[in-house]
Parts: C-alpha cells; structure tokens; sequence
C-alpha cells in the first residue's frame, strides 16, 4: 500500500466517528480532518459555573483541525494540527496547548511540539516533530506496506496528545474486528 | 587598489533588500537594507519600538501588500515571492520594497507570533535539522556541532558574518546521501512544495520530474521560471552548483518559480 492508499483507507472510520475529513492532492496527498473534543479538564482549561447550589468546573469544546502527510524530509507519517478555542481563536503558545493535554504529557508536549508551515495550505500548524517517528516503525517492526502502519502510528501520536486525538482513536477501535 | 575576487557565495550572501517600513496615520518611516539572507524577525523589535514601543511583540506583525509576511522565512524567499517582480525584466527599476507594520488583529493561522528571539531560533534550528537530515538521513551533523559552533553560526546568521557563517555551513551542506533539499514556492497562497532531489542532474530534470504540469520540458520554460536568490536560474544549472553555492542557512534551497512576463 502507498501512502495515498493509507489515508484513504482511514476515511470511512473517521467519518463514521463524526470526524469530518478532506482528501486533498496538490503535488502530495494530505488528509485534512475536523473535530470537536472536551480537553483535559483541570483548573486551567475549566471555568466555574453553579448548577444546583454547587461550583463544578465545565471545560468547553475545542475545536481540532489536524492534516496528516508523509514527511518529505523525514520519510515518515507527520502530524499537524491546530486548536481553536470557542471554534475560531488559534491557541498560539505553546503552554496553552500543552495544558489540554493529560498532565503526565504536558512535559514531553513541550520538547516534542513545533509550530511550522501547514502542509496543504499557506498557513501554520502546530506539528509533532517526527524525529522520533522512524525509530518507533523500526522498534515495532512495522513496514509501510503494512495495513495497520498508519493506524500504529495514530495510536503514537495519541500517547503524547490525548485526550485531543481521542476520537481519531475510538474510529479505529471501532473498525478494529 | 586592491582587486577583489568575491566568489559565488559571498556575493550570493551579500545581496540584500532595500525595505521602506510604514504604519498607517504614523509618519515615521522605517528604512534599512536588508540581507537576502536575513529574517525580519531579527528587525521586528526594532520596529516594535520605533511605531509602537508600548505594544507587545507577539501582537506586531508586516504585511506586504495584502500577504502578511511570515517572519520565518528568509527575507529573499519573501521578496522573491511577493514583490511580483521579474528579475529578468528590463524595465525593472531599483528594489525599494514597501510594507506595512500593525499592532493587533493578528494574523495567527498565518503567521507565527513571534514571543522572543528564542522563537525565532527554535524554528531556525527545526528548519537546520530537518535540511540536516535530508542530506545524511539523520541530524546529526547539526546536533554534533559544539556549543561555539552552534553559537558562531547563530551570531554569524544575526551579525551577518559571512567569514563565521561559511565555514560551518560547508560542514553541514555536504550531503553523504547525495540528496539534498528544495522548497518550491508557487505563489502567497499556495501551500510549499517540499520535495529532495539527487546531486548530479540539472534543475530542469528536478523540476520535470516533480512539477510535469508546470515543466512539460526538462530543457526549457514555458510557463514558469525558477528563481533562487533573486536570480532566474537556467534549467542547465546542475543541483550540485546549487547546494554548494545558493543554499540559504538553514539549509534548504528556496526556489520561487515565477510566471514567464507575456512580451508585448
């Protein structure tokens, strides 16, 4: 399988998850996606609201525009991403991003997250910086050819930025038999 | 006098961009001479403290025109690109590029804010590596550089030292691999054409090979033409005269390809 077919392949999943996902072919074929998904909810990302006498904290939707490639330098799966809080408003620093993350990622978020050009657009996303990607293919022993290559690598990126890639997860646990 | 024998890539290094810097109902005006191979962040707090020195950086950015300008990439990429000028035309007058500085409304899906210099140098660095590994499939080259090396080709980049710059960059642009890297810019609005290509053939081979559509021709242009540091390059030039002498210092190959003028 190439790569196009990769990405292709998630599609159906993805959709059927209420993610919705653009197949675009400009010189390289990228797979753009959308969706919403409650963040890590602490004190940080959480207002205080009172329902009922009692202060709970209530942590809004945010909004994930994510494109996957395959890296032309680097040769492996890349992962873009940007996050906008009440659907328009980027988070453009980086400790913000990492706040939405599981506390016990929010460190390794910091060294292993980058803002650079978005593949399939003039514009910028954050990006998972996919030095360490080859060495988890060659640790896992996983080809390219190989049908659970791409869904492998989903499950990677999913260790540093959960609960944000929560749903591209539960679409392949559903297709998974 | 003293004869000077500059070489190709100390008189690529020196060519650099007459800027003229406004902001909207402020009548001061910003004026510099910018090297090709410089970034406006390095001249964004200069600027932030000559319009408006109460604002904070992360909220300033530049426009040319409508395109805001992307502080990350080098300033003879941008020009290249959004001047919309052919450098083959002859009716080209001296370069006075205008633009625009604002405070707010910040374009942030466009562009990166720039919080500190320490920004700036991580994506320069990101950019260095990953050129870096293109060329010898790790980058190591670039981590393997010791601190004084790191930091002499960092000041070299912010003092424009060619005699500092040069020597490290020989180092890190010779490719074992024999591949190296290109950027393709097709226009403000179109997303990058990131791709490598061997040492050993011709532009026009690389470029009929990954843009068919727009190089039905690997000898000649018929719609577009490569530009690489403000110089319309001929498709006979060989990729092993472009990474040892054009490559701008992260280590890429930027090549705008512009439209061929229609001759009246």
């Amino acid at each position: 399988m190439n790569f196009r077919q990769h990405l292709l392949q998630l599609i159906p999943a993805l959709v059927s998850r209420g993610i919705s996902c653009e197949f675009m072919e400009f010189f390289e074929p990228v797979l753009r996606l959308k969706w919403q998904v409650k963040p890590y909810n602490d004190e940080t990302t959480s207002f205080v609201v009172e329902e009922e006498s009692e202060m709970i904290y209530v942590s809004p939707d945010v909004s994930v525009e994510a494109w996957i490639r395959f890296s032309p330098s680097f040769q492996v799966p890349q992962f873009f991403f940007q996050l906008y809080s009440e659907g328009c408003f980027p988070y453009t620093k980086l400790e913000g991003v990492a706040a939405l993350l599981r506390p016990e990622n929010r460190d390794l978020a910091l060294e292993a997250l980058a803002i650079g050009d978005c593949p399939g657009s003039n514009g910028i996303a954050w990006y998972v910086h996919p030095c360490c990607t080859q060495s988890f293919f060659q640790t896992l022993e996983i080809s390219k050819q190989d049908t659970s290559y791409l869904p492998m690598w989903i499950l990677y990126i999913h260790r540093l930025l959960s609960p944000i890639t929560a749903p591209m997860v539960e679409a392949l646990d559903d297709k998974s038999p | 006098m003293k004869q000077q024998r500059d070489s190709i890539p100390e008189l690529v290094w020196n060519g650099n961009i007459s800027v003229e810097v406004h902001q909207k109902e402020n009548s001061l005006t910003y004026l510099a001479n910018l090297p090709r191979h410089s970034y406006f962040a390095q001249i964004l707090e200069d600027l932030k403290q000559l319009f408006a020195p109460k604002a904070a950086l992360e909220e300033c950015w530049l426009s040319s025109g409508k395109a805001s300008i992307k502080w990350h990439w080098p300033v003879g990429v941008l020009y290249d690109l959004l001047s919309l000028k052919d450098p083959e035309s002859t009716t080209a007058l001296p370069v006075l590029w205008h633009l625009d500085f604002h405070v707010g409304s910040f374009p942030s899906s466009l562009v990166v804010p720039m919080g500190s210099m320490e920004t700036f140098r991580s994506c320069f660095f990101n950019a260095l590596k990953e050129s870096d590994y293109v060329r010898n499939g790790s980058s190591s080259l670039v981590i393997a550089l010791s601190k004084p090396e790191t930091d002499s080709y960092w000041n070299s980049l912010l003092n424009h030292d060619f005699y500092d710059y040069r020597p490290i960059a020989t180092k890190l642009f010779a490719s074992k691999s024999r591949i190296i890297p290109l950027k393709f810019y097709l226009g403000a609005d179109a997303p990058i054409v990131q791709t490598s290509a061997s040492l050993g053939y011709t532009l026009g081979h690389v470029l009929h090979k990954q843009l068919p559509e727009f190089f039905p021709s690997d000898v000649s242009c018929s719609l577009l033409k490569p530009v690489l540091q403000g110089i319309v390059l001929p498709l006979s030039i060989s990729t092993d005269l472009m990474n040892r002498d054009f490559c701008y210092p992260d280590g890429f190959l930027h090549i705008v390809l512009i439209p061929i003028s229609i001759q009246g």
